[in-house]
């Protein structure tokens, strides 16, 4: 890989752009966008809703009732295709003045649900399944719609996006936390000022920030890091708040860069949308804020940023934190590391006035 | 599998002589373009380009990874390729040189296709199915055979409820059963009928062709259906080709139906997008067919190619070829899977330092979230180099089952059976830009014995050459032959249990130059990495003997042959097997760096005293403050439990006393509670003061 023709990772931190963003469906639900093109939406309208595949019941009907020919069912039916059914309702048979079964001359379904299929002498019913509904999570504009999945919204806002999320969303006020930390809230009284707010932190979330998340209500944190511990993994999965990391697993402090950022947006209404990375997930884990538009309207961000000197980037650690630092030069061959590595680098100057031969992919560009 | 008996042409006489060959190989990072052409006659790799795979953010789209790449040869070559208006391949090879005759496209990257296999006996027919999805990216998320217990109901739901992207059904030879078959075609339709999806998985059918009709017409106005030779036409006969080749074609269809930009490019080639793991398949068979010798002496070789996400191993053994492609390892994206899986031991039994679990898996965690991070400092490369060596290991365990059948040769803690030729691939072993780590590497994974041939795909060659075998051959054979793969080292590798220190074998190399032989004597000790530079271009005569009762070169005393020279020159292993790992950290230490050093001829590190300190855990003041605290509304709450406990006890039976060592215990317990679990680090104070200037920017 050439370092004169690299175009390095790339992350939005900017304070505002234009942005689409795609609102789907989950692939495992079927459904359909609620709003039109070209409609206004605002972040808590709901675009597109479906209800997620519920299992099936299989009754054999005509096998049941001992019918000679699976065609017979379809005079001694109790219901019709689509019909909706209770547990314990008679699908086919014989039934008693009062709507009970007859023991041995009639089938109920040991569970409600819709009638799907009559046929070949079996009824199917599939049991009632979940209501799926997505939010616009954006004040904006619905510019392409997705027959069966979703739409896309675009919107002017700020943007900042992480590294990881445990795979929830959620709208809030920007709060900075207190000035011993977040843990300092953890008190045995009701304490409403964080309640519903996304509060930034600049230290890794440990244990006990993860009680006060869950007992002052916030709605959502953006935080450097997180300890790598399975448990505490799976417990902010389980939590209702969105965690966003900016850095990475481990103990890395909040980059400069950002914490500055949120410094500049705080008290404004942010959409945390804490996704789980993926090979190919639309977009990382990001905080969409809403933010004045004065001036020009701005264009979409750059999406091909080659790498050159005098560049602005992130150096990406081993620990997984980040450190600002300027490209200084791109050498046009590999370089041997101190660790033994031969591999091509930039040499970089990083805001802590350290200068270093960085690989070209431990750099990301931001903007 | 695949059975070396398969023909492929090795003359272009039946194929069409093609010119200039632009091949691409889209990974989950990368995406490898290599450019093949005829120079005076005769195919050979020109220019290679490497780019990040654009399949995420921002760009959604793995063509602008493509041209990316592509960019690069054009800028190694000064050929045009692209037409920059419609940004798109330019083909065929225009007079001017610009652009190329054919295209071709392999891709690992994705997820792999969701599939719902249908048979009738897992001995037979599902056995084979299961044999004929080696060499492309399925998975198989639920199997129904004649022997499953579940009621069909549960069948039923099975197939509506895992949303499968294909249904595969095999069964019935030919001939044969017939009904037994179509109850699952039944099954399939009827889930389909009312399944209530858009669009509808496509079905795969592979078996009695008799019911090829059947088939079809039951499917017709529900989904596409796709029609290949039975995998089992008889009780003895297996036949997989074409059915690999359909799941070829499906995985291009529905990879194209994915979005990422694979619709715009797939037309390009005749052969759309084919998955990668097939390349190593073909070419592991082909390799094998070409050192037939090697193979009739009881050797074997591999192909493996560490991803990020998806690791593939090809083996060929006893005749025949086995891939095995693992979508849950690799040294990125998977690599937090491959460390749920593998175990940390796996991980620490090679790091030169004292680990905890919390470091290891916040590295492997954050190799998730950074997939291309490069190691920086030595810390992090021996934990990369951990991650790497655990991964294939793993993946060899779980693949030598399958190699062969009912013999030793699969148990994973037997040793290796010989292997006349490994070749490694994927960024985490052959871009370390050091060959002789790269070969170490491959060494200490597989642990050969005897005499290996150690060779490097750097250049994504294989994927392309795959992707070439069916169409241009001959294109495969030149190229290969030309020296398409990195030849890293003839090695080695000494069976039995080496003393450390003490002589383990004599070697007498006469190195052949043009200036005249030049040969030397040397004496290699027991536990040594032993490497000796003979130039690529060059070869040597080696005689080596083994000088220790015990020991032996795959069974022999000594052994005289000719040797090539490689990038890492030529390695006796005189570490044995299975290669010594101590439990204590210190001496592991020892050998790990010690190796490291003879295989890069670099000095020996000597590793700071707290590699060896047992790691602390860093807590704010603030966060032990609040520990405390919760710890202690834990205990008052605990207390107040046990006593509301203790009233509910007496309103029922008298409490007995509890013995006088639980009391202690118990009270050892509560003031162990009160005081942190964690030890405080020292000072961080800077910390607070970091939160003061945060909290003066927000105001």
């Amino acid at each position: 890989m050439s370092s004169d023709l690299y175009f390095p990772d790339h992350r939005h931190l900017m304070g505002v752009t234009l942005l689409q963003r795609e609102r789907l469906l989950p692939e495992d639900v079927d459904g359909k966008p609620e709003r039109p093109k070209n409609s206004r939406v605002s972040i808590r309208d709901v675009v597109a809703r479906g209800v997620r595949p519920a299992p099936y019941i299989v009754i054999e009907a005509a096998r049941d009732l001992r019918l000679r020919k699976p065609e017979q069912l379809e005079k001694v039916l109790r219901v019709q295709l689509n019909e909706e059914v209770r547990r314990g309702s008679v699908v086919a048979g014989k039934v008693r003045r009062n709507g009970s079964p007859v023991r041995g001359k009639s089938v109920v379904t040991p569970r409600g649900g819709t009638v799907v299929y009559i046929g070949q002498g079996r009824i199917i019913i599939q049991e009632i399944a979940d209501p799926v509904a997505v939010e616009s999570g954006l004040n904006g504009t619905i510019v392409a719609v997705s027959e069966g999945r979703g739409v896309t919204i675009e919107t002017y806002a700020a943007v900042m996006q992480g590294v990881w999320g445990n795979n929830k969303r959620a709208i809030g006020i920007i709060r900075a936390e207190p000035n011993d930390g977040l843990e300092q809230i953890f008190t045995d009284e009701m304490n409403n000022e964080y309640r519903g707010a996304v509060v930034v932190t600049r230290r890794s979330l440990q244990p006990v920030t993860l009680d006060v998340i869950e007992s002052q209500g916030l709605a959502g944190v953006i935080a450097p890091s997180m300890p790598a511990d399975p448990a505490l993994i799976e417990r902010a999965f389980d939590m209702k708040a969105a965690i966003l990391l900016t850095e990475g697993f481990g103990s890395a402090r909040m980059n400069t860069t950002y914490f500055q950022f949120f410094g500049e947006v705080e008290g404004r209404q942010v959409m945390i949308d804490a996704a789980l990375p993926s090979v190919t997930s639309p977009n990382p884990p990001e905080a969409i804020i809403t933010v004045p538009l004065t001036g020009e309207r701005p264009l979409m961000p750059p999406a091909n940023i080659r790498l050159r000197p005098s560049m602005e980037v992130h150096v990406v650690n081993g620990d997984g934190s980040t450190v600002t630092g300027t490209v200084v030069d791109l050498p046009k061959d590999p370089v041997i590391l101190d660790n033994g590595l031969r591999v091509p680098c930039a040499f970089v100057e990083l805001s802590t006035g350290e200068t270093r031969y960085v690989p070209l992919a431990n750099l990301e560009v931001y903007g | 599998m695949a059975a070396f008996t398969s023909p492929t042409p090795s003359n272009g006489g039946a194929f069409a002589r093609t010119g200039s060959i632009l091949a691409v190989d889209f990974g989950s990072v990368h995406t490898r373009a290599i450019l093949i052409d005829l120079v005076d006659g005769e195919y050979q790799l020109v220019a290679k380009g490497k780019a990040r795979t654009s399949a995420g953010f921002p760009n959604h789209d793995v063509n602008i990874g493509m041209i990316r790449a592509a960019a690069q040869l054009a800028y190694a070559t000064g050929r045009r390729l692209f037409d920059p208006d419609s940004e798109r391949i330019i083909t065929p090879e225009q007079p001017d040189r610009s652009g190329v005759d054919v295209v071709r496209f392999t891709a690992s990257i994705g997820r792999p296709l969701r599939t719902i296999l249908m048979g009738l006996v897992p001995e037979m027919s599902v056995a084979s199915a299961y044999r004929a999805i080696a060499g492309t990216y399925v998975q198989i998320i639920d199997t129904i055979t004649l022997d499953d217990a579940r009621s069909p109901q549960a069948q039923l739901n099975a197939l509506l409820l895992a949303r499968p992207d294909l249904i595969f059904i095999v069964g019935g030879t030919e001939g044969g059963a017939n009904s037994s078959v179509m109850e699952f075609v039944n099954l399939a339709r009827l889930a389909m009928r009312f399944g209530a999806r858009n669009v509808n998985p496509p079905v795969l059918f592979a078996g009695n062709s008799d019911l090829e009709g059947e088939v079809r017409a039951a499917f017709a106005d529900l989904t596409s259906v796709f029609v290949a030779e039975n995998v089992r036409p008889s009780a003895d006969r297996e036949q997989l080709d074409a059915a690999t080749g359909e799941l070829s074609l499906t995985y291009d269809a529905v990879s194209s139906s994915r979005g990422l930009g694979f619709e715009r490019i797939s037309h390009l080639s005749e052969l759309g997008v084919l998955p990668t793991a097939g390349s190593y398949d073909l070419i592991t068979e082909y390799l094998a067919r070409s050192h037939q010798a090697e193979m009739r002496r009881g050797g074997g070789m591999l192909i493996a190619d560490l991803g990020s996400a998806v690791s593939t191993l090809s083996a060929a053994i006893d005749k025949r070829v086995l891939t095995t492609i693992r979508t849950d390892i690799g040294v990125g994206h998977s690599a937090a899977l491959l460390f749920d899986q593998a175990g940390i031991e796996a991980f620490q039994q090679w790091l030169p330092f004292t680990s905890e679990t919390s470091e290891i898996s916040a590295y492997v965690l954050n190799k998730t979230l950074h997939p291309a991070y490069i190691p920086e400092d030595r810390r992090s490369l021996f934990l990369e180099h951990a991650l790497a060596r655990a991964a294939l290991r793993y993946l060899l365990t779980i693949s030598r089952p399958a190699w062969t059948v009912e013999t030793a040769l699969d148990k994973a803690d037997e040793p290796l059976p010989p292997m006349f030729q490994i070749v490694g691939a994927g960024a985490a072993i052959s871009e370390t830009g050091r060959p002789g780590l790269s070969a170490m590497l491959l060494l200490d994974i597989f642990q050969p014995v005897g005499i290996t041939h150690l060779q490097l795909d750097d250049s994504a060659l294989i994927p392309a050459l795959g992707a070439l075998a069916r169409t241009t051959p001959e294109a495969v054979v030149q190229v290969l032959d030309a020296g398409g793969l990195q030849f890293l080292a003839t090695t080695i590798s000494l069976s039995g249990t080496p003393r450390a220190g003490r002589s383990a074998a004599r070697i007498t190399i006469t190195l052949h130059k043009e200036s005249g032989d030049q040969t030397e004597r040397h004496t290699i000790n027991g536990g040594m990495l032993w490497v000796y530079d003979v130039p690529v271009g060059l070869t040597a005569t080696i005689s080596v003997r083994v000088t220790r009762r015990g020991l032996s070169i795959n069974g022999k005393g000594s052994i005289r042959m000719q040797v090539a020279g490689g990038t890492a020159g030529l390695i006796i292993d005189a570490r044995g097997r299975p290669i010594p790992l101590p439990a204590a950290a210190r001496q592991r230490a020892a050998l790990i760096l010690s190796w490291y050093a003879q295989a890069t001829g670099d000095a020996v590190y000597e590793p700071p005293e707290e590699w060896f300190k047992e790691a602390r855990v860093e807590v704010t003041p603030a966060q032990r403050r609040a520990e405390k605290r919760a710890a202690q509304r834990r205990a008052k709450e605990a207390a107040a439990t046990e006593t509301d406990d203790r009233l509910a006890d007496l309103s029922g039976e008298a409490v007995k006393p509890a013995p006088a060592a639980e009391k202690s215990r118990r009270r050892r317990g509560k003031k162990g509670e009160t005081a942190p679990e964690v030890t405080a680090a020292p000072d961080t104070s800077d910390k607070d003061e970091d939160s003061d200037e945060f909290r003066s920017l927000f105001s």
